[in-house]
């Protein structure tokens, strides 16, 4: 991996903006420590002579040291550069030392600004100590890298225009001399949808209306003429028309929401407990996800939702809705219980899992790295990193002490009101007071008139829900910081908010770059507007990464992997995408054409060739398409084994398989059993966990007071996370980490997952469910019973043999078993491998 | 990473599905009508290890999910790993330094670049720990190990461990999975996945995580990586129910109960039939069977009840520090006694004070959890010597790195990250105990003398359990893969008895 450190210091950036190094500036004139010299000693020699290090028992870290020198005498004489043993090394070209890795030899000019330096006095200031942290990275050489560099609409290769997807998914099928697979039969594709875009499979009646929307017409004959082929383009053409009116029909559920809403809130580490020792509820921290799932339903555009989350207390047209969003920044553990001591190295953590969080989240930048030293791997800075914990120190967390609360939602004049109207009830509460003490005759009325008046106060100026959220409460940011080794005790210099340098070439300037759509019209008295700044620039078109991160997040949970496979990675340890035109064709389409529209990315895809395709394929089917060019190739009687060309479908060459997660398994057997209840939003439901595992957590029963039925039969995005104690279902069937932004579930198939879906209560009650459904629906008939099961939980018949051995089962069964029988089926039914793994 | 469509595919045994039937061995034994209970019969035919197949001839490397034999007689056939989650100080338990009193309180000024991101490395401390010559050999341990120490010649201490790696996570992946990436199969799945499980009723690889949390990084550390789900390890608790819904659910009787997993195992073998590139749909298969083979064997394990009050007490579950890592050792050593091929044990979890990790102050970090597990280690050992387990069984000790020499600043008895020397001690079959093998330089910093890098422990971890590392290999992205990576890697043979 290149790595090139060049001089340029990074607190000069107002210089950089300018546009040039040192080059520019007169010969005449002395050079400036800060902008000339500092540069070169940060990042050519400090390395190695710094107080930690002192080779050849030097430090150039102060004037005072540097003028001690080291074993070969003073590094600086003032005023003599022919002394100052400095000067004579990087003259004589013995320094940097030209074998050591990373080092560079000094430029001419380089040599002599130090040269004219120490002759004009070595100007350094009072008390100014150089720190390895101020090393800075080649920018240039940076931003070529893939995901820095600007998005542009790549051609779409070939003649093809029905869907683009399909056109560069094809391209680099042919040239591994692979082809799509057919498309998947339509209960097979409906059910895929289902589960895709709404977490659970179709009802009988979808099945049915598809099925016929699809095939009017009678069955073809099994010849191939020309008549034929047209009809059989007909019903393909029939086909495509039927699924696209269900992919919209699907779109505008509110299931969809509910659906998709726990891919981001994966993403932004939701959960509905602080952690830690007292893992206390955050308060409506729900309305968070109601937010997203109804942001989702409602389409809002991404940019939008982007904006909204990162700064929606401070957007001209503030809402509630935006209000609520902007508890993004509260979403993270937090530990209610810090030492005084600790207290602002706990600040700086916070500081930095938000951080972590955003840039993670929106960017696909590990920009945490760059805490404590300069990003390894990635070109960016400690100074990029404590830029951006600037844009977001001025939030403060809404807590009294140890309590965990919310912030009343509503406009100013509303709070105002609220305030005035809390102010009265005070008073009027002290007058009872009064009057209980004092005893007047008339105490009685007294007291029931003034619970009148509060009655109607009350009734006058309502209480307001709230939203839990940080805030700001200045127009003036406290300071900070760049700190030195990450940490709160060792601080740097000054910080300024900026976005990170490699990102941008004209940085936008906080808050005076916010565009006059979005700028208030008069200033906040109660916040900077800087996290507004950073979220304009986050949510613009230009911005190399956000576009490219979302479209590939989504394609990934279409998929089951990304086309960039580390979708919160994009830097120099990310993976390189499979597939980097169709990436960027997807990102420019979807943040110009598509107008940053979530459900119009969606369609697209699934919409697709590419998506439509069946996931079991014969090898046959694959002809030798291009015997020259891969006379490499593994042939075999005129065939390609697709599995050893590719044998992980990274060019998809057919559907992928991949298992449920765990809120598709736990919805679909919901939905199979009839006994799914479809109540959306409001406070979370806790689902019953097994009394083993409470009885290891810390605070035993107190932890958990399990809802009762039917809340416990909601869908799972409404079970309440404790980040201390998980629900085991959810656990085993690899839930995302409750602390860390995670971009992708871990897909495990391991024993205790089977003891859980075989044996837990929950999968055995919705047994029971599933058996009285189809009692009621199909009657006492067994073929009937098993024949609905089926179509219930596969959205297909079972096959003869099949059949055969469920009813084999169930008659054999019956006779000991009674009733039980069939709960037995159903429990079986609801832990086939194709129940939770899709074909 | 995509393979490279292109790549040369020009020995068919490197094809993916490697039998005529176009399955593995195994996979066809699950597949070809005789159901579950044929398995046992043809694993039993190769499961033991102890002697040497002729199909592992010399050139061949062994490939792609094919039950494997070793390539020669292995010394070991369980592996225990005691995981010091969190990084012990060298200094202070195996790697005594008399120099560092000389230079106590003064800054380090040496070359050595060590000290996790840019922590100052600060200033030289001396252990306060007493070492002392133990046993016959006189190796020396500190007074934080007097149950372990009473081992001491059967101890090979590995003294210039180093590894690539100061960061927590990188570290530990890289400790289990010989990459500081995360997604590489971990030691324990390439061992189950060389060796297979002598116990078909129990996981051949088990996992048991401190109480305070898992290691940092978390399931992947455990995880098969690219190889087929089924190598991963389990988690298993140490309380009454080791797993959840281990139970039959009330009102199903235990015929009804295999009816009901005969009648699933029946269907999805219809469907995988079709689908036989899905390894993960036979992994969910085998789970099952599994599962139901656990419901018996896992409730055993951990059912102490025929334990005597003298092994309890050996163990320290009368003693509140020790029970819980002295319970899981004795569940170690039931897993080991049935079978079970690899056992990974975490002392500490979470995060810096909760594990090994002292940045603040390790001495009392150390104390704490040398006393959490030093008494329960001692008494594994013993148990495993008295009841003919020892030279089955190979046991390894140690954390993802060291520590420096240093403390992190004045009045501070912190220590900081150091990959560069640190000191593991493996112990049991095959190993030559009563020695330290490797030095670090005079303070401690960096190994100076037959240094042992992370997958060189790998390496010789294979040897001892019948595995050449270079031809232990799995097809994967066009290339075969191996624990050791490509760089060219040794075996301790020092360290071989």
């Amino acid at each position: 991996m290149v790595r090139r450190w060049i001089n340029r210091w990074p607190l000069l950036a107002l210089l950089a903006l300018c546009g040039r190094g040192s080059t520019w500036l007169a010969a005449a004139e002395p050079p400036d420590f800060e902008r000339d010299v500092a540069p070169i000693v940060v990042n050519h020699c400090l390395v190695c002579h710094q107080p930690n290090k002192r080779s050849g028992g030097l430090d150039l870290s102060t004037l005072a040291t540097a003028t001690t020198g080291g074993e070969l005498g003073p590094a600086i004489v003032v005023g003599k550069p022919t002394e100052s043993v400095l000067v004579d090394r990087i003259t004589a070209g013995e320094m940097p030392p030209p074998k050591a890795k990373e080092s560079k030899p000094l430029s001419a000019q380089q040599i002599d600004t130090l040269r004219r330096w120490v002759t004009s006095g070595a100007a350094w200031p009072q008390g100014r100590a150089l720190g390895v942290h101020e090393r800075t990275i080649d920018l240039d050489q940076a931003r070529t890298f893939w995901s820095f560099r600007p998005v542009r609409r790549p051609d779409v290769p070939g003649l093809r225009v029905s869907n683009p997807i399909d056109a560069f998914i094809e391209d680099r099928l042919a040239n591994s001399g692979l082809a799509l697979s057919p498309t998947a039969e339509p209960l097979v594709l409906l059910r895929r949808l289902s589960l895709d875009l709404r977490g659970f499979p179709p009802t009988i009646e979808e099945q049915t209306a598809f099925l016929a929307a699809c095939s009017p017409s009678p069955p073809l004959p099994l010849s191939h003429s020309a008549e034929n082929e047209g009809a059989s383009r007909r019903s393909r053409e029939r086909e495509r028309i039927a699924y696209e009116s269900v992919v919209d029909r699907f779109l505008s559920e509110p299931a969809y929401g509910e659906r998709w809403a726990r891919h981001w809130l994966d993403l932004v580490r939701y959960a509905d407990s602080n952690g830690y020792e007292r893992d206390d509820a955050k308060p409506s921290v729900w309305r968070y996800r109601d937010y997203v799932i109804a942001a989702l339903n409602d389409d809002k555009p991404y940019d939008r939702f982007v904006l909204e989350q990162i700064a929606g207390d401070e957007l001209p047209d503030a809402s509630d809705e935006t209000l609520i969003a902007a508890g993004f920044h509260a979403l993270g553990a937090w530990q209610d219980e810090v030492d005084p001591l600790e207290a602002p190295q706990y600040r700086a953590d916070e500081l930095d899992d938000m951080v972590r969080t955003m840039s993670q989240t929106f960017l696909g930048l590990t920009l945490g790295c760059a805490r404590c030293h300069n990003h390894k791997f990635d070109p960016l800075t400690m100074v990029d990193y404590y830029s951006l914990v600037a844009i977001l120190a001025p939030l403060k967390r809404p807590n009294k002490g140890r309590m965990d609360r919310d912030i009343p939602l509503g406009t100013p004049e509303q709070i105002a009101a609220i305030n005035a109207r809390n102010e009265e009830l005070a008073k009027l509460d002290a007058k009872i007071l009064e009057i209980i003490t004092q005893k007047p005759a008339d105490a009685e009325q007294q007291k029931a008139a003034i619970h009148e008046r509060q009655r109607e106060l009350r009734a006058k100026t309502p209480d307001r829900p709230g939203a839990y959220r940080c805030y700001e409460d200045s127009p003036n940011p406290p300071p900070t910081y760049l700190l030195l080794s990450g940490r709160a005790s060792n601080p740097g210099p000054l910080m300024q908010p900026r976005v990170p340098a490699v990102l941008t070439d004209s940085q936008p300037t906080f808050p005076e770059s916010i565009s006059p759509s979005l700028r208030p019209s008069v200033p906040p008295s109660s916040s900077t507007l800087r996290r507004l700044t950073l979220a304009q620039w986050i949510a613009s078109p230009d911005n190399p990464l956000t576009a490219r991160v979302i479209v590939n997040r989504v394609w990934q949970h279409h998929f089951g992997e990304g086309l960039v496979a580390t979708p919160s990675d994009f830097g120099a340890m990310g993976a390189r995408p499979t597939h980097p035109e169709l990436l960027d064709w997807l990102a420019h389409w979807f943040s110009h054409d598509a107008d940053w529209s979530l459900k119009k990315l969606h369609r697209l895809i699934v919409m697709s060739e590419t998506y439509r395709q069946s996931t079991t394929v014969q090898s046959s089917m694959f002809k030798v398409q291009r015997l020259e060019a891969n006379s490499t190739l593994n042939i075999e009687r005129g065939t390609l084994n697709p599995n050893a060309i590719d044998p992980e479908n990274k060019l998809l060459w057919h559907f992928p398989y991949r298992r449920l997660d765990v809120e598709a398994i736990r919805d679909s057997m919901l939905a199979a059993a009839g006994n799914m209840n479809r109540q959306m939003y409001g406070p979370a439901v806790y689902l019953p966990i097994d009394q083993a595992a409470i009885e290891a957590h810390t605070d035993k029963q107190a932890a958990w007071k399990a809802s009762a039925e039917p809340a416990i039969d909601r869908r799972t995005v409404y079970a309440y996370v404790k980040r201390t104690l998980l629900v085991p279902m959810l656990e085993s069937l690899d839930f995302c980490d409750t602390t860390q932004s995670t971009d992708r579930r871990a897909i495990t198939s391991i024993a205790p997952q089977a003891l859980t879906l075989f044996n837990g209560p929950f999968v055995n009650r919705q047994a029971e469910h599933f058996a009285d459904r189809l009692r009621r629906e199909a009657g006492d008939d067994s073929s009937r019973q098993i024949d609905l099961a089926f179509r219930l939980a596969l959205s297909r018949r079972p096959t003869t043999a099949e059949a055969a051995s469920l009813k084999r089962f169930l008659e054999s069964e019956t006779e000991s078993l009674g009733p039980q029988a069939l709960v037995q089926v159903c429990r079986v039914i609801l832990n086939l491998n194709e129940f939770v793994y899709p074909n | 990473m995509s393979a490279n469509p292109k790549s040369k595919i020009q020995n068919p045994k490197f094809l993916p599905n490697p039998t005529p039937c176009g399955r593995s061995r195994r996979e066809a034994l699950w597949q070809i009508g005789g159901g579950f209970a044929s398995l046992a019969l043809v694993d039993l035919l190769g499961r033991d290890g102890f002697f040497t197949a002729a199909a592992a001839a010399e050139d061949q490397p062994t490939t792609h999910n094919s039950q494997l034999t070793t390539h020669h007689a292995a010394k070991a056939k369980h592996c225990i790993f005691l995981f010091m989650n969190g990084a012990p100080s060298q200094v202070d338990t195996f790697d005594p330094k008399p120099a560092l009193a000389k230079y106590d309180g003064q800054p380090y000024s040496g070359k050595v670049k060590v000290g996790s991101n840019d922590r100052p490395v600060g200033y030289l401390m001396p252990s306060p720990f007493k070492f002392e010559n133990r046993g016959q050999s006189g190796l020396e341990i500190s007074d934080l190990f007097p149950h372990t120490s009473e081992h001491a010649d059967d101890l090979c201490v590995l003294r210039a461990m180093y590894t690539d790696t100061a960061a927590h996570s990188s570290g530990c992946l890289q400790l289990n999975t010989g990459s500081p990436l995360t997604g590489r199969p971990s030691l324990g799945s390439w061992l189950s996945y060389g060796l297979g499980s002598l116990n078909d009723d129990l996981p051949s690889y088990v996992v048991m995580t401190d109480p305070r949390g898992g290691p940092i990084g978390g399931a992947p550390n455990w995880g098969a990586g690219y190889m087929p789900a089924r190598y991963q390890g389990t988690l298993f608790r140490s309380g009454a129910s080791p797993l959840l819904d281990l139970a039959t659910p009330t009102g199903v009787s235990p015929q009804t109960q295999r009816k009901a997993l005969d009648l699933l195992g029946d269907l999805n073998q219809q469907h995988a039939s079709g689908r036989p590139q899905e390894t993960e749909l036979t992994a969910r298969i085998l789970a099952y069977e599994l599962a139901y083979r656990m419901q018996t064997a896992a409730a055993e394990i951990v059912d102490l009840s025929n334990e005597d009050a003298k092994t309890l007490d050996m163990y320290g579950l009368n003693e509140e520090r020790t029970a819980d890592f002295g319970r899981k050792c004795l569940i170690t050593r039931r897993l080991i006694e049935r079978g079970v091929r690899f056992v990974q044990l975490y002392s500490g979890g979470g995060h810096i004070e909760a594990t090994w990790d002292g940045h603040n102050d390790c001495i009392t970090n150390h104390k704490t959890h040398a006393g959490e597990t030093d008494r329960p280690i001692g008494a594994l050992m013993t148990d495993l010597k008295r009841r003919g387990l020892w030279d089955q069984t190979l046991l390894v000790w140690g954390g993802e790195f060291g520590r420096t020499p240093t403390s992190e600043g004045v009045g501070k008895p912190g220590r900081d990250h150091n990959w560069l020397g640190f000191s593991m001690w493996l112990a049991g079959a095959g190993v030559r105990g009563g020695q330290a093998v490797g030095a670090t330089d005079e303070l401690g910093f960096e190994g100076v003398e037959d240094r042992c890098h992370v997958s060189d422990l790998h390496a010789t971890i294979l040897h001892l359990m019948g595995f050449d590392h270079r031809r232990l290999t799995f097809f994967y992205n066009g290339l075969d893969q191996r624990l050791t990576g490509v760089v060219e890697r040794q075996i301790m043979r020092q360290a071989l008895a």
